[in-house]
């Protein structure tokens, strides 16, 4: 599940430089913009489908993934409960924040 | 987002210097050190870097925004640095040296905060006008009135 996550939040930071290029260069650096196109396309297409269709789901409000630190989700803010954050480490639940449904990476 | 706290006196560098990049950021990101909003220096210019790499931040002709999310970032900070005349070798690879650095520091946990001051700053730079006003400030004072005069909304 970590591999992932990981390979997820890769694509929303490249989203997220794609995002801050178009802003920056304004329709120029077409061959760069167009290179992080195609890297985003390529990290696209090494994640399961299902995986993929939640991300977008939750990208069209904001972000996608989010990272735990002690024991709290950085997307809501909120507490993960520690027997949720446990399952999630014994691979018992998907890593998944219970509260904003965002993918979490565990530290 | 207020400008006028994101921009304090102290985050105004006159006569940035620097032979590297990185000794250029380096100096840019000391006021927010200072300032406890970046606690860690090295890893945040490794951020720094390693997102200026990916597509460089320089635009127009002498300006570049240099900006990284980081776990080292407690809240959004901005500082500006103002080089002489010709400029600074921020990007090697460009045609032109950059007067005008924005270093943008933004917490990993608020990716996305900085953007509506991406856009108010590539604003006031395609303002040439103001640009040369805010080159001319002799002091950091000058400098910050002259951003701060620059009214733009989306």
């Amino acid at each position: 599940m970590r591999k992932i996550v990981e390979s997820l939040l890769t694509l929303q930071e490249e989203e997220l430089v794609l995002a801050e290029s178009r802003i920056l260069h304004q329709g120029q650096k077409d061959a760069d913009l167009l290179r992080l196109e195609t890297q985003i396309r390529a990290t696209r297409e090494k994640l399961k489908p299902d995986y993929l269709r939640r991300y977008d789901l939750l990208r069209r409000n904001g972000l996608g993934v989010a990272r735990e630190s002690a024991g709290v989700c950085s997307g809501c803010h909120l507490n993960v409960p520690v027997g949720d954050l446990n399952r999630m480490r014994r691979g018992q639940m998907p890593w998944i924040c219970p509260n904003c449904a965002r993918f979490l990476l565990l530290t | 987002m207020d400008l006028k706290v994101l921009m304090p006196r102290g985050h105004v560098l006159l006569n940035l210097a620097g032979n590297t990049r990185r000794k250029m950021l380096r100096a840019l990101a000391q006021p927010l050190v200072d300032d406890q909003i970046v606690t860690d220096l090295e890893a945040f210019l490794d951020h720094v870097e390693r997102r200026e790499d990916q597509i460089t931040t320089q635009i127009g002709k002498d300006i570049a925004i240099p900006h990284a999310r980081s776990a080292t970032v407690r809240r959004l900070g901005l500082t500006l640095g103002l080089a002489d005349e010709p400029g600074l070798p921020f990007n090697p690879a460009a045609p032109h040296p950059c007067r005008f650095l924005f270093l943008v520091a933004i917490p990993s946990f608020s990716p996305t905060a900085h953007l509506g001051l991406l856009q108010v700053l590539v604003h006031f730079s395609n303002d040439r006008r103001r640009l040369e006003k805010l080159g001319d400030s002799k002091t950091a004072t000058q400098a910050v009135n002259a951003l701060l005069s620059f009214k733009w909304h989306p």
